[in-house]
C-alpha cells in the first residue's frame, strides 16, 4: 500500500503543460477561518478527474477559487496560462465553465434560453446590435439556438425546450445546467455534485454525454473536474482523484492509488473505498 | 408550463395591432385637452417601461426615476428655450444627459443592493426638486420654466393641428423606444439581464460582466426615463419642480407594479394609472383634498394588485382570459 502523491506546498510543476488545471498554493480564509490552506495539485488534461473529501473539506470553496468567484492566495493556471488575476467572467471566457451544487437556472426563461446562456462567451453582439435587432444579433441568435437545440437533444431533454425550468424535477434541472456548461465548449468543466438527485446510471450517462459532446465539438480537449460523494461513480469514471481534508490537500493519484492510501482511508473513506477499489 | 423563447417571439399579436390602429386614430377623435392627457399617458408609460427594464428584468432597484424623468424634462425644455435647439436635438440631449446620470446612479449599485440602493435612489428623488429650485436663474425656481411657443408645432405640409402633431410625435418616439427596450430583453443582452437578476454568481460564471451590465442597464433605463420626461415637457411646454417630487418617483414605482414589472403593455396601464387616477379623484372628490385622495387611491390600488395580481394587472387579465378560453374549449369538446 503506497501513499499517493502529497503535494500540499510544492514548487511549480515543470510538466504543467500536461495539466489542464494547475492549482498552486491556493489559500482562502473567511473571518479568520482557514477554508483552504496552500492547496496545490495538477489535473491531467482530458477525461474526468474527481475532487473528493468529507463535508467541509473545502471542495466547493476550491471550485469557487478556480472559477474566480473567491479572491484567493496562490495561483491558478489553465492549460499553462496564469488566470489568477482574472475575474470570474474573464475566466469563463478563457474556457472555465461550472455547475453549482444546487442548479441555478433562469426560472423566467425557457430551458432553451437557459442553455443558450452558456454560449454567451462565444458571441460578441453588443447593446446597439441588440437594440435594433441587427444582422449580427440575429445570426448569433440563430446559431446559438441551433446549437442549444442539438445539446438538448443529446441530453435527452429536447421536449423541454419551451418549458420554464421552475416546474422541472431536480434531475432535469441538473441536466439543463450541465448542458448550459457544455454549451460554453469549455476547456475545464467544473461539475459540483452532478450526481445529486440522479441514480447511478443517470449520473454516469450525464457525465458520458457531457464529455462526448465536449470531445465532439472539435474545440480542443475538455477536462472535467467533478466534486462527488458517490465513490462508486468517482472510482468508475475518474482517471485522477484529488483528496481534500479540512482545507488541505491530503493526496492525489489514480483511483487505485487513492483507494489504497491509508491516510485517505483513515480520514474519509473507510471500508467503502477498499471494497470499490479492490 | 411553456413559454416562448427570447429568440422566437417575433409576430405581433392582434391586441397590439388593434392598439396601434386605435392610437393612430385618436388625434382625429379627441379634443386638444384629451390629446395632451394622452401624450402624458404615453410619456409616463415610457418612463414606467424604463423602470420595468431596470427592476423587472435586471432586478435592480430605483426609487429615483421621477428625478430622471424631471432631469430629462428640464434638459429638453432648456435646450429649446435657452439653447434655441430644435425639438429632436432637445430629445437627444435629454437622452444622452440622462444616460450619463444613470451610469452615475448605477455606481452605488456595484457596492450595495436592495434596501441600500433603494435608499440612495430615494435620496436622489428627494433632492432633485430642491436642486432645481436652487438654480432659479436657469430653471425658473419654484415657478418653473414655460416655453413661449409649443416646440412640437405641426409643419404646414402635414395639415395637422399642433396638438395632433405633438401627440403623434410622442406616440412615435415612445413606440420606437419601447420596441428598443423590448429588444433589449431578448437575445444575449436579455438573457444576461435575467442571469443578473437571478444570481450574480451564476451570471459571472457564464461570462456575464455583471458590473458593466449593471452600469449599462442603469444608464439605458435612465436615458429612456429622461427621454420620456423631455417628451412630456415639450408636449406640455412647461416644467415645474413640484411635478418631480419623491412622491412622483414612488408613484412611478407603483405604476410599474400595477401594470406588471415585466410587461410592456403593463407600462401603458401604469401610464394611464398615473395620469387618470388623480383626475378621477379630482372629478369625484373635488376641492383641495383631491391630491391627498389620489395618494390614498394609489395606495389602495397598489395593495389590491399586490394581493390579487402580484405579477400585475396585464398578466392577471391574460391568465384569466386564457383560463376562460381553456374552459370554453373543454365545453365544446364535451
Amino acid at each position: 500500500m503506497k501513499p499517493a502523491t502529497d503535494s500540499g506546498s510544492r514548487p511549480p510543476d515543470p510538466s504543467f503543460s500536461r495539466h489542464a488545471l494547475e492549482v498552486r498554493d491556493v489559500g482562502v480564509s473567511f473571518q479568520g477561518v482557514r477554508a483552504l490552506d496552500e492547496v496545490g495539485f495538477g489535473v491531467p488534461s482530458g477525461g474526468v478527474s474527481a475532487l473528493i473529501g468529507p463535508n467541509g473539506a473545502g471542495k466547493t470553496t476550491l471550485f469557487n477559487c478556480v472559477s474566480g468567484l473567491y479572491r484567493h492566495e496562490g495561483g491558478v493556471l489553465l492549460d499553462g496560462e496564469d488566470v489568477t488575476g482574472l475575474g470570474p467572467h474573464a475566466r469563463a471566457a478563457r474556457g472555465i465553465a461550472r455547475t453549482f451544487q444546487t442548479p441555478v437556472l433562469l426560472d423566467e426563461l425557457p430551458v432553451l434560453d437557459n442553455v443558450m446562456l452558456g454560449g454567451h462567451t462565444r458571441t460578441r453582439s453588443g447593446v446597439l446590435a441588440t437594440l435594433v435587432a441587427g444582422g449580427l444579433f440575429r445570426s448569433e441568435e440563430r446559431r446559438l439556438r441551433n446549437e442549444a437545440s442539438r445539446l438538448l437533444d443529446a441530453f435527452g431533454i429536447a421536449h423541454l425546450a419551451g418549458t420554464v425550468p421552475g416546474s422541472l424535477p431536480h434531475g432535469d434541472r441538473r441536466r439543463v445546467e450541465v448542458a448550459r456548461a457544455v454549451m460554453a465548449r469549455p476547456r475545464l468543466l467544473l461539475l459540483d455534485e452532478p450526481a445529486a438527485g440522479l441514480d447511478a446510471d443517470e449520473a454516469r450517462e450525464l457525465l458520458e454525454t457531457a464529455m462526448a459532446v465536449c470531445d465532439g465539438a472539435g474545440e480542443g480537449t475538455t477536462t472535467a473536474l467533478l466534486v462527488e460523494h458517490d465513490m462508486e461513480l468517482v472510482m468508475s469514471v475518474a482517471r485522477h482523484v484529488i483528496v481534500l481534508d479540512a482545507g488541505k490537500l491530503l493526496a492525489t493519484g489514480t483511483p487505485e492509488e487513492i483507494a489504497e492510501d491509508p491516510r485517505v482511508i483513515a480520514a474519509y473513506l473507510g471500508t467503502e473505498i477498499e471494497e470499490v477499489g479492490r | 408550463m411553456s413559454a416562448p423563447t427570447t429568440a422566437s417571439r417575433r409576430s405581433l399579436p392582434w391586441p397590439w395591432i388593434a392598439a396601434v390602429v386605435w392610437a393612430l386614430a385618436v388625434p382625429f377623435l379627441f379634443s386638444d385637452y384629451d390629446l395632451l392627457q394622452l401624450s402624458r399617458v404615453w410619456s409616463v408609460a415610457l418612463a414606467v417601461a424604463s423602470l420595468n427594464l431596470l427592476s423587472g428584468y435586471a432586478g435592480q432597484v430605483s426609487a429615483g426615476h421621477g428625478a430622471l424623468f424631471g432631469l430629462g424634462a428640464y434638459t429638453g425644455v432648456l435646450l429649446v428655450g435657452e439653447g434655441g435647439m430644435p425639438w429632436p436635438v432637445a430629445l437627444l440631449g435629454a437622452l444622452v444627459l440622462c444616460l450619463g446620470a444613470g451610469a452615475l446612479l448605477g455606481l452605488p449599485a456595484l457596492r450595495v443592493d436592495g434596501l441600500g440602493l433603494g435608499l440612495i435612489t430615494i435620496a436622489v428623488a428627494a433632492l432633485f426638486p430642491l436642486v432645481v429650485t436652487r438654480f432659479e436663474s436657469l430653471t425658473g425656481g419654484a415657478v418653473g420654466y414655460a416655453l413661449g411657443a409649443p416646440p412640437l408645432s405641426a409643419p404646414g405640409w402635414t395639415g395637422l393641428a399642433d396638438a395632433q402633431f405633438a401627440y403623434l410625435v410622442v406616440l412615435a418616439v415612445c413606440g420606437v423606444a419601447v420596441l428598443g427596450l423590448r429588444n433589449l430583453t431578448r437575445g444575449r443582452f436579455g438573457r444576461s439581464l435575467e442571469a443578473l437578476r437571478t444570481s450574480s454568481l451564476m451570471a459571472v460564471s457564464n461570462g456575464v460582466e455583471t458590473r458593466r451590465l449593471t452600469l449599462t442597464v442603469f444608464a439605458l433605463s435612465a436615458g429612456v426615463a429622461g427621454l420620456a420626461g423631455a417628451l412630456n415637457a415639450l408636449a406640455l411646454t412647461l416644467v415645474t419642480p413640484d411635478t418631480f417630487t419623491l412622491a412622483f418617483s414612488l408613484t412611478l414605482l407603483a405604476a410599474s407594479v400595477v401594470g406588471g414589472t415585466r410587461s410592456w403593455a403593463g407600462a401603458i396601464v401604469g401610464g394611464a394609472f398615473v395620469t387618470y387616477l388623480p383626475q378621477l379623484m379630482s372629478d369625484n372628490m373635488g376641492g383641495g383634498s383631491s391630491g391627498q385622495w389620489a395618494q390614498v387611491a394609489y395606495a389602495a390600488v397598489l395593495l389590491l394588485v399586490l394581493y390579487f395580481a402580484p405579477r400585475g394587472v396585464v398578466t392577471f387579465v391574460r391568465a384569466g382570459l386564457a383560463r376562460l378560453g381553456a374552459r370554453r374549449t373543454r365545453e365544446k369538446t364535451a
